[in-house]
């Protein structure tokens, strides 16, 4: 199963690094993309089932907003990081979440990610809020320090198996995407995988 | 991999270089190389075999060359002949036939039914990737298990057999992705932006005043990015001092280049591979310019990629995006190659969309760049179209201004042989369309008037294969169509029965022209001669006269 997912987020929230945190950690033996930061393929496992994950790292400008739906028209998922020193990159979160919802639609997991947990004492974001947030829009709710690696795994994790339990709910059995490039929806395409081990229906750990 | 190493080298800095900044680059390049980069990575940059070092890819390729040549490959080669065959003439029956029929008696298994390439730009591009896909899919199963191609590795075999396959097919399937309007309004929009330089686009950590202001103030802006704005590969690498280096202009030259070369190359998995090279030539200037450590995510990558694309100004870059995402196969847009062209496509978006709102710059500056821009390229346009004026004036023809009726003239009085061949070379797309040679008719006039006619057939050239120079749209260089001599390069083992018609027909033609060109000259060279006789003759005549005169005196 491939699964692909964005990664969204102001400039300087710290997505390039929460990515790069996580290919150091888990995937120093294997890691396909020192050289660029900003893609990594990983194979995670939820719930006995296997999965690829393709994480794409946004340009998080302003300037370059409108380019959005060229990455995440055709993702699985996406992460949405905002800095908790940082109120208006929480603004950015809810924008995007908006926008993801209405182009991508219910299909997509989202997951929020408040970074930099590391500098609590300078926390500008409102727990409260953002939580009540989150479960207003479905989401998932992190905390997570690239500094201190703290929260990415788990958060990695719950994205992957959300998204393994969406696609199986949608398409039963062995499922396979048509990872990369953009397109639109429901592209995806049925095929008998002939790996067997993706077929076991199992409920993937997930809220 | 000391040749990845090396190869990479020349590419960066050439041969010269030395100091500081080179040995700081030097490291990189080696950190990129053994440390940095996986082995799947290092295949993916430099190829497996195929695409890979110069050395290694030519041998893959020649290999499966040498292999097609070997009689007992005969078999596989008449496969391909018929199946490019079928290609061209459109008989897509009679392919999906065939490829139905190798289904039943399961030679190969058949993954493909009903899966169109939905990303294609157009229906019948999509049509004609489904029969290539198909096609390969299903030869590299059988070509893996025949016994003359037992000794290459079957991941080598589907990229080589690709490369061959497309670039067998590819003035088709060219064609289908090709859209000489949106490669011009691309071209117009980046001769207009010419000015743009790293501040527009804040790639910090590329811009010259960066590295100013970072030594004078000191690492104000770094404490903010502590919590982790950039990712580190010590992680205590963010401390100390802003100074960094920025790209030397070698550095910045390669993902130009390469931008470059996707038009150069034929095959979807060789453009892949360029595009490949950009990014990553990208991230190696970034990561040169960037602190020991850091590590450039989308957020710099974008906006140099943005940069480097106007640098380039790749000619006719659109269209072979769309060729990449129309023909290359679904599994090599997997995993980052997917993940660059989309950057491409998104970059491309942005350069469409831009007004002064999406840069640093004022909005008069803006302006006033574009102006300039559009000056300096009216300026080339009108420079050609004097040299065009020149021309003309040279060869002293007086020629009807409206295209139309010049047009009929010319086309009355084709040579029906030559207009056979050039509609043979026209449907095999050798030749740009409307490609109509000068008319005999009018060359025999102007010669009989004394006028010069090899100026008709440049200018003729220059013009596209359209007669007067009025009905030039662009006037940049770069976009004349010129008959393509596609057996140029050709070895003998890379020529098929098949191509025998169309070399013939290029053979035929050039020789029409060679030796419609002989005959000018001989016939200049006649009247020369003549002409010089006869000042020779009155010159003697007159010395006579005058010999007389005296003798008379």
């Amino acid at each position: 199963m491939r699964l692909k997912v964005v990664l969204l987020g102001e400039g300087r929230v710290g997505k390039t690094s929460i990515l790069f945190r996580y290919i150091r950690n888990e995937f120093q033996e294997k890691q396909q993309s020192t050289l660029q930061a900003s893609y990594m393929d990983k194979t995670v496992e939820v719930g006995g089932t296997k999965a690829s994950l393709s994480v794409w790292d946004t340009a998080g400008q302003e300037r370059f907003h409108a380019l959005g739906p060229i990455y995440y028209r055709d993702a699985d998922g996406a992460l949405l990081v905002y800095d908790i020193t940082d109120g208006d990159s929480f603004v950015k979160v809810k924008k995007w979440t908006k926008e993801l919802r209405k182009i991508v639609g219910p299909d997509i997991s989202i997951c929020i990610a408040g970074n930099k947990i590391d500098l609590e004492r300078n926390r500008q974001v409102n727990e409260k809020e953002v939580l009540e947030y989150a479960k207003s829009v479905g989401a998932s709710h992190f905390y997570t320090s690239a500094k201190q690696n703290l929260g990415l795994e788990e958060c990695f994790k719950e994205l992957a198996g959300k998204m393994i339990k969406r696609k199986k709910e949608k398409f039963g059995g062995g499922v396979k995407g048509i990872g990369g490039m953009g397109g639109k929806k429901g592209k995806l395409v049925v095929i008998d995988d002939e790996g067997g081990g993706e077929k076991k229906k199992k409920g993937g750990g997930c809220c | 991999m000391p040749n990845a190493e090396n190869a990479l080298k020349v590419m960066l800095f050439g041969g010269g270089g030395g100091g500081e900044d080179r040995e700081r680059l030097d490291a990189i390049i080696h950190d990129v190389l053994e440390e940095g980069m996986g082995k799947d990575e290092r295949e993916e940059l430099f190829g497996s075999g195929l695409e890979g070092t110069p050395s290694e890819g030519r041998s893959s390729y020649d290999d499966f060359l040498a292999t097609l040549e070997s009689p007992s490959a005969a078999d596989t080669v008449k496969g391909m002949m018929h199946f490019v065959k079928c290609f061209y003439e459109g008989t897509v029956g009679e392919v999906e036939g065939r490829m139905e029929m190798l289904r039943r008696k399961k030679i190969a298994p058949w993954q493909f039914e009903g899966e169109e390439n939905n990303f294609a730009v157009n229906k019948e591009a999509a049509k004609a990737a489904k029969m290539l896909h198909a096609y390969l899919n299903l030869t590299v199963e059988a070509i893996t298990n025949h016994p003359s191609f037992a000794d290459q590795p079957p991941e080598v075999l589907g990229s080589v057999l690709e490369m061959f396959i497309m670039r067998k097919c590819h003035p088709r399937t060219w064609e289908l992705s090709y859209d000489p309007d949106k490669d011009s309004a691309m071209k117009d929009r980046l001769d207009s932006l010419q000015w743009m330089n790293f501040e527009h686009l804040d790639i910090k950590c590329l811009s010259e005043a960066t590295l100013r202001r970072g030594s004078s103030s000191g690492g104000g802006e770094l404490e903010e990015e502590d919590g982790g704005g950039r990712p580190s590969i010590e992680s205590n690498a963010s401390t100390g001092s802003t100074k960094s280096i920025s790209p030397p202009e070698d550095l910045w030259t390669v993902p130009l280049e390469a931008l470059r070369q996707v038009d150069v190359v034929k095959s979807p998995v060789e453009k892949l591979e360029k595009i490949m090279l950009a990014s990553s030539s990208i991230t190696v200037a970034l990561r040169a310019a960037l602190e020991p450590g850091e590590m450039p995510g989308a957020d710099d990558f974008l906006p140099a990629l943005i940069l480097a694309i106007v640098h380039a100004n790749p000619p006719r870059f659109s269209s072979n995006l769309d060729y990449v995402q129309n023909f290359a196969q679904e599994r090599q847009m997997m995993s980052e190659a997917g993940y660059v062209l989309t950057h491409m496509f998104s970059a491309v978006q942005f350069l469409q969309m831009l007004d002064a709102s999406s840069l640093s710059i004022s909005k008069e500056d803006y302006e006033a760049g574009i102006k300039t821009c559009k000056e300096e390229a009216e300026r080339k346009r009108v420079e050609a179209l004097a040299k065009l004026e020149r021309n003309k004036s040279w060869g002293g023809a007086t020629r009807g201004k409206e295209g139309g009726e010049e047009r009929e003239v010319i086309s009355d009085a084709i040579d029906p042989e030559m207009e056979k061949i050039i509609k043979l070379l026209e449907e095999k797309g050798c030749v740009p369309k409307k490609f109509r040679p000068v008319s005999a008719r009018k060359v025999r006039e102007m010669r009989q008037k004394g006028e010069l006619t090899e100026n008709l057939f440049q200018e003729y050239l220059a013009n596209g294969g359209e007669s007067g120079s009025g009905e030039r749209k662009n006037g940049s260089m770069d976009k004349i169509p010129r008959p393509t001599y596609r057996f140029l390069a050709a070895e003998p083992s890379n020529i098929r029965v098949s191509d025998i018609p169309d070399l013939l027909a290029e053979y035929k033609g050039l020789v029409k022209t060679v030796e419609g060109l002989l005959n000018d000259r001989r016939v200049m060279e006649k009247e020369k001669r003549r002409l010089e006789m006869e000042k020779e003759r009155t010159m003697l005549e007159k010395r006579r006269e005058h010999e007389q005169e005296d003798s008379c005196e």
